[in-house]
């Protein structure tokens, strides 16, 4: 009873993209206008754009900042965050900085990051890093301020020694935050590294997507979009949701 | 250290931070070697905040604790066993008496929770287990620091009372085999009638002991009659 309900509830999210593939064909054949293409158009010219353009040397670009920008604010996140929960006069002192970077415009750090050192790559990751790094900071302050007491006495009790403590006590404690800090870090890089990159970059995604919406071909864009949405759902079932099943599966019990 | 003494307390004052009065003021306790100490008295009175002493987890007091005559923070680990179990719910049972103890091996730790009656149980995550495993779980945790101290805080609240029988008799099989010298602190005078050769009766702010009964009964040999008059001369003791 309970396997055949997973089952179909499997079906169901299997039949999620094709379902929104159908609606978009509809709505190509409703609108019949070049500006609406149907995704076989799209599809065709992902070929075309991989095979014979930048296509694959974009979404390289791309990723590889994204990459450097999650893996810096996720780092620097965690220790402001972990610091910020374990001392309340850092917490006091700071929280309003934290505010501030959660709350202050994605362009507006940009554009000064693109002022002050330049259209570089450099520039391009510390202004996503900055973007991001607070949101990672207060999940993770959250996870550490939820930190079970108990299992802290439980280890002093038994003279746990500090790194076994944090393998063991800490560290699985803050994986659910730490996850959901990754997971809505990377929904907010995907979406800031573009328009970044829209805004002053030699290539990317963003860029080429640019230099398509000034040429109006919509078929270009979409088919630039389909590609970095294919990487990014690709990413969420191959990277997040195994990771995800490996290190909370015990939640299921 | 006097010989055969456990634990020496000495307390001169311990107030909580933000606290009015004192928590305990002058309270002298000594526990021999091998004894089983049970502290009884209501709630609120101190008992738990006087085993977390015991346990070096609160070394904020004017007076000394000494544990086999080291300071408390700095002696062994005692075995712990917590009003709740207190497992890592990410961690099979086994592996849980291993977070604590890396010492013990997997073939110990399994050896122990059969000894518990837990065998079969080595890999199941305790949120797969009922309560009363959970307490068993931790008691093979406990004793797999192989403690010469154990502190038994309310091991038997909020379980049914055929299940707190059944923990009755293991914790009575450990005093007899292991002989570990044991504190237990309980609100229910029948837990010391079952288990203690002594209960030290707590009561009042700052706490103070009203009444020291020993039980000169042998565990094997209380039956539920005699546990009984063993509760209605503890009773008789607070009432004085």
């Amino acid at each position: 009873m309970g396997q055949r309900r997973v089952d179909r509830s499997s079906w169901i999210e299997a039949a999620s993209l094709p379902l929104l593939l159908l609606v978009w064909q509809l709505f190509a054949m409703l609108a019949a206008h070049r500006l609406f293409p149907a995704p076989f158009e799209v599809f065709r010219e992902i070929w075309h754009l991989a095979t014979e353009r930048y296509l694959l040397e974009d979404l390289g670009k791309t990723l590889g900042r994204a990459a450097f920008a999650f893996v810096a604010s996720m780092t620097i996140g965690i220790a402001i965050g972990g610091a910020l929960g374990r001392a309340r006069t850092l917490d006091r002192l700071f929280s309003s900085w934290i505010l501030i970077g959660l709350n202050i415009p994605a362009i507006v750090v940009a554009i000064a990051c693109y002022i002050w050192l330049g259209l570089s790559e450099f520039a391009l990751i510390l202004a996503v890093t900055i973007n991001k790094t607070p949101l990672v900071a207060v999940t993770m302050r959250e996870g550490v301020r939820a930190l079970d007491t108990g299992l802290t006495e439980l280890a002093q009790a038994y003279r746990v020694p500090f790194l076994r403590r944090m393998r063991l006590f800490v560290v699985p404690q803050l994986m659910p935050f730490v996850l959901t800090a990754a997971r809505t870090g990377l929904s907010l890089i995907w979406k800031i590294v573009l328009v970044f990159e829209v805004l002053g970059s030699d290539g990317g995604v963003g860029f080429r997507i640019g230099v398509y919406f000034q040429n109006f071909d919509i078929t270009g864009i979409l088919a630039y979009t389909l590609a970095f949405m294919a990487v990014v759902i690709a990413f969420e079932y191959f990277a997040m949701r195994p990771l995800e099943r490996r290190v909370l599966g015990w939640r299921q019990a | 250290m006097a010989p055969g003494i456990a634990v020496s307390i000495d307390i001169r004052a311990k107030r909580f931070d933000g606290a009015t009065g004192l928590l305990f003021d002058g309270l002298r306790i000594d526990v021999s070697e091998g004894e089983v100490l049970a502290l009884v008295g209501p709630s609120g009175v101190g008992k738990s905040s006087l085993l977390r002493m015991i346990a070096g987890l609160d070394a904020d007091f004017d007076g000394e604790i000494t544990v086999f005559g080291q300071p408390a923070s700095e002696a062994g680990p005692p075995g712990f066993v917590f009003q709740d179990p207190r497992l890592l719910p990410w961690l099979g049972a086994a592996a849980n008496i291993r977070a604590v103890s890396p010492a013990t091996t997997m073939s110990e730790a399994v050896s122990l929770l059969g000894e518990m009656g837990l065998s079969g149980f080595e890999t199941a995550l305790p949120g797969s287990l009922s309560g009363g495993m959970q307490r068993r779980v931790a008691l093979a945790r406990a004793l797999a620091v192989q403690p010469r101290l154990m502190l038994l805080d309310e091991p038997f609240v909020s379980i049914d009372r055929k299940l707190v029988r059944e923990l009755h008799d293991v914790i009575g099989r450990i005093a007899e085999q292991r002989r570990p010298t044991m504190v237990l602190v309980s609100h229910d005078p029948e837990d010391a009638a079952r288990l203690a050769d002594r209960v030290i009766q707590l009561q009042g702010r700052p706490a103070r002991v009203i009444a020291q009964t020993q039980v000169d009964t042998p565990r094997a040999d209380r039956n539920p009659a005699r546990v009984l008059e063993i509760v209605a001369q503890l009773d008789k003791g607070s009432e004085e």
